[in-house]
């Protein structure tokens, strides 16, 4: 039979992941800006399509990737909100 | 090198280092933690953070999809430089560190309308691993169901698994199980996994005269799981690691060379206190959290490795050692030599590079120590 403290145990574990995964999505973010400041010394006067493609995909991937980091924000407070509350 | 040249260095560079990989090893932690959040609130009508996990997932999956947008962009723009003949080639040592086997040698399979029928190399195959591990082919009802539909990768991370352990009756039973044609097809899977575990080993690119340390390094544990095998098999594959010339094979069994090679790369995998698993080509590269220095350099422990002095998973996290042979003045290496690709390759940059259970890249000035103490 299951206890409160096996239920915080699971969501601790569930909240260590997404602890990870926030710190692997901010190693990301910080590997994202270096490549945007590579790529766009090294393209430095092109107008082609495919390095206004390239830059505008690197740009959304930032913003997807903090707008990821800050659902993972949303739902650690809940899942620790519920646990305190337990 | 001209300035074009210089450029398309500079863009496939760039396209290499986007961080796909910590990307990828974020939505699979993001999963783990919504199935389990899933599992425990299965009947709370308290959503647990459960909705806003699932917003990330899809942020980080629609983040994992414009990376691959930008680097097919950066591979046209390529093209239209002029560099397209070689822009879609992956860098020779991208997956250097993590040991995995390159895609181009073993593509995923794709699903067969059909099954292929049953082979009639099982008993051929059976006798040989028999003969090289000393260990019988299971009767079959102790073979698990299923346990022949194992493919090639399935099948050399079983191998390093058992190798890791030490376990001969393991090996033997993981051997057996496969159809032939899976067997031999490890002789295809393993070369370039071997060489970049060697390199990485050996902290530069494995060269002829780093044949005896690897012989050292590996021998004595490839002959305590492989009593059968012949010493030929291991130098020729040694040979071949370092792009030594190797003597010419004569009545060489084929599964002797294929059985031979997935133990060596067991045994380098827990040289470098890797785990099977790294071996995963989907699997995600592991990300440790920035900030910790990279792991000392260690120590190549000496020649005859018994089982119990492979590092085991509890020592994984220990810095895998590199330490030459005393009594070679050749086991004293050059540095490395620093502007070479792999002292630069993306994967060495990404965070996932100091994971505790890998080999940093040794650095140029940093040679190996001689086992003065030895």
């Amino acid at each position: 039979m299951a206890s409160v403290a096996e239920v915080r145990a699971a969501v601790d574990a569930a909240l260590q992941q997404v602890t990870e995964g926030q710190a692997a999505i901010q190693a990301a973010r910080e590997k994202l800006g270096e490549a945007q400041q590579s790529l766009a010394a090294a393209l430095d006067g092109s107008a082609h399509d495919a390095v206004g493609a390239a830059h505008a995909s690197l740009s959304q991937a930032d913003q997807q990737l903090e707008e990821c980091l800050g659902a993972t924000l949303i739902a650690v407070e809940q899942a620790q909100t519920y646990t305190a509350n337990l | 090198m001209s300035l074009l040249q210089d450029l398309g260095a500079q863009l496939r560079a760039t396209s290499d280092e986007l961080p796909t990989g910590p990307v990828t090893a974020a939505l699979d932690r993001l999963r783990s933690a919504t199935e389990l959040l899933n599992w425990v609130r299965q009947t709370s009508v308290d959503p647990l953070g459960v909705p806003q996990l699932g917003n990330a997932i899809e942020h980080a999956e629609h983040a994992a999809a414009a990376l691959r947008v930008a680097q097919d962009a950066i591979a046209a723009y390529l093209g239209v430089l002029g560099l397209a003949a070689d822009a879609g080639a992956p860098p020779p040592d991208r997956d250097r560190r993590s040991g995995r086997p390159d895609e181009r040698v073993a593509p995923p399979p794709e699903p067969a309308p059909a099954p292929p029928p049953p082979e009639r190399l099982g008993p051929w195959w059976r006798d040989r691993v028999t003969r090289l591990t000393g260990e019988a082919p299971p009767r079959p009802e102790e073979v698990p169901a299923g346990r022949s539909q194992v493919d090639t990768g399935e099948l050399l991370r079983r191998v390093a698994a058992g190798v890791r352990s030490g376990d001969r009756a393991r090996l033997g039973r993981d051997l057996h199980a496969v159809q032939a044609s899976t067997g031999l097809a490890l002789s295809a899977m393993t070369p370039p996994v071997l060489h970049r575990l060697a390199g990485d080993l050996l902290g530069h690119e494995p060269r002829p005269e780093d044949v005896p340390r690897l012989r050292s390094a590996a021998a004595g544990r490839v002959r305590s799981l492989l009593p059968g095998t012949p010493p030929a098999v291991l130098d020729t594959l040694l040979a071949r690691i370092c792009r030594a010339p190797a003597q010419p094979e004569t009545g060489t069994h084929p599964a002797d060379s294929a059985v031979t090679a997935s133990v060596l790369t067991g045994v380098l995998l827990a040289r470098l206190g890797r785990d099977a698993n790294s071996l995963d080509p989907p699997a995600a590269e592991p990300v440790a959290a920035p900030g910790p220095a990279a792991p000392e350099p260690a120590t190549l422990e000496p020649a005859a490795v018994e089982p119990a002095a492979i590092p085991e998973p509890a020592r994984a996290a220990e810095p895998a050692a590199v330490e030459p042979d005393a009594v070679e003045p050749a086991a004293i290496p050059e540095p490395a030599p620093a502007a070479q690709p792999a002292a630069v390759e993306p994967a060495a940059l990404e965070p996932a590079a100091v994971e505790p259970a890998a080999v940093p890249p040794r650095a140029a000035s940093e040679p190996l120590r001689p086992d003065a103490d030895a």
